[in-house]
């Protein structure tokens, strides 16, 4: 057996391995979701006593959007005594401070906090900032909010009520829309690919496993927990992640609730969408390599599956995927001959058709997703936009090694925002936010 | 995102995009694709029933309607124009008249009505072969005698003899049998209770056949040599031909002792022979492999020569593919300083166009029955010009005893026999081969060129050179490992042949596309009584329409 023979094999089982859990977790997010639908996920305390929510919305340079985000905030349908925005003004050098003035001056009535940072104290990204804005905190329940976002009125109410309702709960984490998906090629990938993975990986993990990650915005943490771990750590990229980690081995589990909605913006440009990528798998890398021990420790718990699933993804998918390209390319060019027999290749096309049954599965579950284009853009998609991943992933393992090697401070990569169009399309996409199912 | 910028991602991702799952296979085709359009290309048979240029001297006409058994004698008739060394055009009879004149040579297979047989030879002045037919009434009855049909006479005990006086006799069923006058040449016998005449007749360079089925050995066996006699230009015999004995279809993992016997034997009585070795692709390091390959390097020693047997293939097999399989296997047993000088090729590769490329690449090609009948033989191609290829092309003899031995030195023939049966059957055969008339003859009296991919063998009577460096033909005895590791892990079984997995994994998808489907459908049904009602999917009071009168 060759090299070549060898490194085939294992690109093709472990492609096809990871096909089967993708596969697994879509019906068990399938279910989740399905059952989910059929609640509006409102599950009101006892005697109508809701706890005290801060509301924590780190920002820099975000005068483009933090003003629809704030209002959005304002809107809840959440006792509006009950919780307070505080929005993290960090370093910014543009207008947001004016623009969150005036909010201010037009809510005045309402419990609306900024903090503005300078060099010194902030603009060390958004971990500082979320610790920043926890020092003011005055909740005992904290939600994070992106300052892109637009949640829905509903969200943080059906994110309270699900976190109060069971102790064992550390955390509820909402569901997130593309707002802007109809801007781009690109937006409309993200579109899909975000509702895939939360199909799949959310859903699916909390179907099976009571496993779910926090996605870095519409969640709600107690605010016990933040302390007793001393707070978001400022060296991740990805604290969402790493926080999540540390939720598990406290004993506790995340429920993920597809009924709190938010919608937020998504890069419509290529740059800005691979620079927030890489910012995400350097982050998820950092994450992985600080907790991977607890892999074999059986006290961390169901994390210990989150982990290894984590690393399966960073370590089998990724060298799984470089070794079939390059195997590819040099078989063209003659340098690469692989003598495996027997291979099919009808195998190959009815792993494409899994591929975009699995995906049309999860679009069959959203209003006005699932479409002929819809499955066109999969297909596209699989061409294209999933190859981007691997370009991705290669340059922040590189710039992660590059980080250890040369003991570089790790820098907030900021995604550039960008003014988004008021036509009817969006009005229309505004009006699809009512939540599925409600009982009337 | 600009249009161009995605226009280039597009690019780059479809380049990149050919599923790992069958990286092996894709990247072969693709290279096969890339090769192609940039060196040789491989023509699509013509669909058009008559050749678009002529391409052989030899015209053979069949019957407008042409049923299986036709077919089946019409290619036996082709064949045997190709092992003669002559490519030939092949036509049915309304389409033959307008092109008959730009032939030399003219063979009338099985043409059923005389009138029309006579029309269409009407004017025609090169050699004819009439094969199970005689034209009618025609102008010029010294050429062609006129043909009385006997009522009642269907069966007839046909001789004929063979090279060395050898006469063999064969009871025939014969359709329009005729009875011709005064033919200027006579061979074999037909006899019956009502008489006796000639099988085969001829008048100046017409011959008439009377068989119509040249599938048995027999009839094959007259229709090879009188056509060898009816296209020799001179007046005295054409070539000899020697044939070769083939011990053929040999594995590895056959007994090695049991071949080594039959090879000792054979230099024993010095008999010049031919080992046709099957294909091996993998594990040619296993002890089997090495200990065979001793045997094999023995008998090129002694006498022997091997030739490579063609891979067994189901389904369709491109040039390409065959060139490659060849190179894997040629390579695997130059290793073991084993080299075979010739390809054994099916008969029904004379037919594939596609295949000639490589095929072309040897300089001799063996041929074996592979039990395809005339169903290889393309009527659209209407030519079969294999001959083109320059090959030293060697049939099949045509067996017409029990010791498969061949009686015709009109063409270079190949004595088959099975290993598997014992070296006394084997000998047995060798030996009535050899004591026939027609002589035995060695390989390595020809010489020999194969190419494979990235490289050559040739032998030029005296020196074999392959890949550029001298190789000994003389016997070492080698040591074979006793402790070999035979690697026998999941792993390495997964490895040698994916082609279990792909059942496994082919359930798999289809599976989970079911599954998808359904999920999908329940989705979208329950997303449609969800939004189409006004509350838990059963129409409320005001949906209802209120009732007539």
């Amino acid at each position: 057996m060759s090299v070549a023979d060898a490194a085939s094999l294992y690109a093709i089982v472990t492609i096809w391995l990871f096909m089967a859990i993708y596969a697994f977790l879509s019906i068990g997010g399938f279910r989740y979701i399905l059952r989910s639908s059929v609640s509006s996920g409102s599950n009101p305390p006892p005697g109508g006593q809701y706890p005290m929510v801060s509301i924590l919305v780190p920002a820099h340079n975000e005068a483009l959007v933090l003003g629809r985000t704030v209002r959005s905030l304002l809107n809840f349908d959440y006792p509006k005594n009950r919780y307070e925005i505080i929005i993290i003004n960090d370093n910014s050098d543009d207008n947001t401070l004016e623009i969150l003035q005036a909010i201010q001056r037009e809510y005045s009535d309402r419990r609306l906090i900024v903090i503005s940072t300078d060099r010194t104290v902030g603009g060390a990204g958004k971990s500082n900032a979320l610790n920043i804005g926890l020092s003011v905190a005055k909740g005992s329940l904290i939600a994070v909010y992106d300052a892109d976002n637009t949640p829905e009125p509903s969200a943080l109410r059906i994110l309270t009520e699900n976190l109060i309702s069971d102790p064992k709960i550390g955390a509820t984490v909402g569901k997130f829309r593309t707002r802007n998906r109809n801007a781009s090629l690109l937006t409309r990938f993200v579109n899909i690919e975000t509702l895939a993975h939360q199909c799949m990986n959310q859903a699916g993990r909390s179907f099976f496993f009571r496993l779910c990650t926090i996605p870095g915005t519409n969640y709600l943490i107690r605010r016990d927990i933040i302390e007793k771990i001393g707070g978001w750590d400022v060296k991740a990229l990805s604290e969402d992640t790493e926080i999540s980690f540390r939720i598990y081995r406290m004993g506790y589990y995340i429920k993920f609730l597809p009924q709190a909605v938010t919608w937020e913006q998504e890069p419509y440009l290529l740059s800005v969408w691979f620079r927030q990528r890489t910012r995400w798998a350097r982050g998820n890398i950092y994450v992985l390599v600080k907790n991977f021990k607890y892999t074999f420790d059986p006290k961390a718990g169901p994390m210990r599956l989150d982990t290894l699933y984590f690393a399966m993804v960073y370590v089998l998918m990724l060298s799984s995927l470089i070794t079939s390209d390059v195997i590819f390319v040099g078989g063209l060019m003659g340098f690469i001959h692989v003598k495996l027999a027997g291979f099919s290749s009808l195998l190959w096309g009815m792993a494409i058709v899994v591929f975009i049954a699995d995906m049309m599965l999860t679009l069959s579950l959203e209003r006005n997703e699932f479409s002929l284009q819809s499955a066109a853009l999969v297909t596209l998609m699989l061409f294209t936009y999933a190859k981007l991943w691997v370009f991705v992933m290669i340059r922040a393992v590189y710039l992660s090694i590059m980080d250890h090697l040369f003991h570089r401070e790790v820098k907030w990569d900021k995604t550039v925002r960008y003014v988004e169009s008021t036509n009817s399309e969006n009005s229309k996409f505004k009006s699809d936010t009512m939540p599925m199912g409600r009982k009337q | 995102m600009t249009c161009k910028r995605l226009a280039c991602l597009l690019a780059i991702g479809v380049l990149l995009s050919w599923f790992p799952v069958c990286a092996h296979a894709d990247t072969d085709s693709l290279r096969n694709i890339i090769t192609k359009s940039g060196g040789e290309t491989s023509q699509a048979p013509q669909s058009t029933a008559a050749p678009k240029t002529q391409k052989s001297e030899i015209l053979i006409i069949y019957p407008n309607q042409l049923d299986s058994a036709g077919r089946n004698s019409l290619c036996s008739v082709v064949e045997t124009m190709t092992y003669l060394g002559h490519s030939a055009d092949y036509l049915p009879q309304k389409q033959a008249a307008e092109r008959i004149s730009r032939y030399q040579s003219v063979v009338c297979c099985g043409l059923k009505d005389s009138a029309e047989t006579e029309a269409l030879l009407s004017g025609y002045s090169g050699r004819v072969l009439l094969l199970g037919c005689l034209p009618g009434t025609v102008p010029d009855p010294a050429r062609y005698p006129r043909g009385k049909p006997a009522s009642g006479r269907n069966s007839a005990v046909a001789s004929y003899t063979f090279a060395g006086n050898h006469t063999f006799t064969q009871l025939l069923t014969l359709d329009n049998l005729s009875l011709p006058q005064k033919p200027t040449y006579t061979a074999g016998s037909l006899s019956d209770s009502e008489g006796r005449q000639p099988l085969v007749m001829g008048w100046g360079t017409v011959r008439y056949l009377p068989m119509t089925d040249y599938t048995t050995s027999f009839a094959r066996a007259v229709l090879e040599q009188e056509t060898a006699l009816w296209l020799w230009p001179y007046n005295d015999k054409p070539h000899s031909y020697a044939q070769f004995v083939v011990i053929d279809s040999v594995y590895p993992f056959t007994d090695p002792h049991r071949l080594l016997s039959t090879v000792k034997q054979l230099a024993e009585e010095k008999i010049s022979f031919v080992i046709s070795v099957m294909p091996i692709y993998q594990n040619a390091d296993y002890p089997a492999m090495q200990q065979f390959c001793e045997v094999l390097r023995y008998a090129q020693a002694n006498g022997g020569a091997v030739i490579l047997h063609a891979p067994i293939v189901q389904g369709t097999l491109s040039a390409a593919d065959l060139q490659q399989k060849l190179t894997d296997a040629a390579d695997n047993y130059f290793a073991n300083q084993v080299y075979p000088v010739a390809l054994e090729i099916p008969r029904s590769w004379i037919y594939n166009e596609d295949l000639r490329t490589a095929l072309g690449r040897y300089r001799t090609l063996f041929v074996y029955n592979d039990g395809t009948a005339g169903e290889c033989l393309d009527l659209k191609l209407a030519t079969n010009d294999f001959v083109r290829l320059g090959v030293q092309l060697i049939s099949p003899a045509i067996s017409l005893d029990t010791e498969n031995t061949g009686f015709l030195d009109c063409c270079a023939g190949a004595v088959y026999v099975d290993a598997s049966e014992g070296s006394e059957k084997v000998m047995k055969t060798v030996r009535a081969a050899r004591d026939s008339a027609v002589p035995l003859k060695s390989l390595w009296d020809m010489s020999q060129t194969e190419y494979f991919n990235g490289g050559q063998l040739t032998w030029d009577g005296s020196i074999l050179t392959v890949n550029g460096k001298k190789a000994a033909l003389s016997y070492t005895p080698q040591s074979c490992s006793s402790n070999h590791n035979y690697k026998r892990t999941m792993l390495y079984r997964a490895t040698a042949d994916l082609q279990n997995q792909n059942h496994v994994l082919i359930v798999f998808a289809a599976a989970a596309i079911g599954i998808f489907l359904l999920c999908t459908y329940f989705a979208r049904r329950q997303m449609h009584r969800r939004f189409f009602y006004s509350s838990g999917g059963r129409p409320s009071g005001k949906d209802v329409p209120p009732k007539k009168g």
